[in-house]
């Protein structure tokens, strides 16, 4: 079992956006939610193509991070109602999605800027590593 | 002396070969990352930050740092983190 709840085995299932909007609707004063989708690109390099991406976290600390990264945006951001982070884990092949991102905001321009700040805090700060792995059976981490 | 479990991450793992290790003995954590470096000499050619207990400690690996590094205690968790390059 994973030990945080905002990682998923595998690519994050599609489904789990119209889960988070079915979510927001108890919060009768959220005018806006903002969705982000990160996802696995085919990128080409050095004549190799990605065929997929694995994703290894640490998982123990991970809740504690995104723990400060909802802070620092709730401070930033008092119009914020909400925020969702989840990440996948393991083998994530081109095309599929690995990250999904959920704020909810009173009105639109601050869901739009937190959504961003969200984004990017992960980025810096969420304890992820990822390896890319070719359509020729190597691999890297970058 | 403490006993400490040592978690590797990304491609500090692959150097290791394994994800974690227990290790005694030794005192300090420039204590323990010396030995490791000594044991691993391919993690030198990689950057990485060290945590205490799930907790970030600043410029570990700034020689001209004044830091006074937390001694582990007994059971406690260091990790290597080479930088997060999630999402």
């Amino acid at each position: 079992m994973n030990p945080s709840g905002h990682l998923t085995e595998g690519p994050i299932p599609a489904g789990t956006i119209s889960e988070q909007i079915e979510k927001l609707s108890a919060d009768l004063n959220a005018g806006a939610a903002a969705f982000f989708v990160g996802r696995v690109r085919s990128d080409q390099t050095e004549g190799k193509t990605v065929a997929a991406i694995e994703y290894s976290a640490y998982a123990e600390m991970v809740d504690p991070v995104i723990q400060s990264i909802e802070d620092e945006l709730f401070t930033s951001f008092p119009d914020l109602h909400a925020v969702e982070i989840l990440h996948g884990t393991g083998l994530v092949k081109a095309g599929e999605s690995s990250l999904l991102v959920v704020v909810s905001a009173g009105h639109r321009t601050q869901a739009f800027r937190a959504l961003e700040k969200c984004v990017e805090l992960i980025k810096a700060n969420l304890p992820v590593w990822k390896k890319e792995h070719f359509t020729d059976g190597t691999s890297r981490w970058i | 002396m403490a006993t400490v479990n040592v978690l590797y991450f990304g491609p500090i793992g692959d150097i290791t070969g394994t994800p974690r290790e227990t290790l005694s003995g030794l005192d300090t954590i420039p204590e323990i990352l010396h030995s490791l470096h000594l044991k691993y000499p391919a993690i030198n050619n990689i950057y990485y930050q060290v945590s205490l207990n799930r907790n970030l400690i600043s410029d570990i690996q700034n020689p001209k740092s004044d830091i006074r590094y937390p001694v582990p205690a007994d059971g406690d968790e260091i990790a290597l983190l080479p930088p997060f390059t999630g999402g």
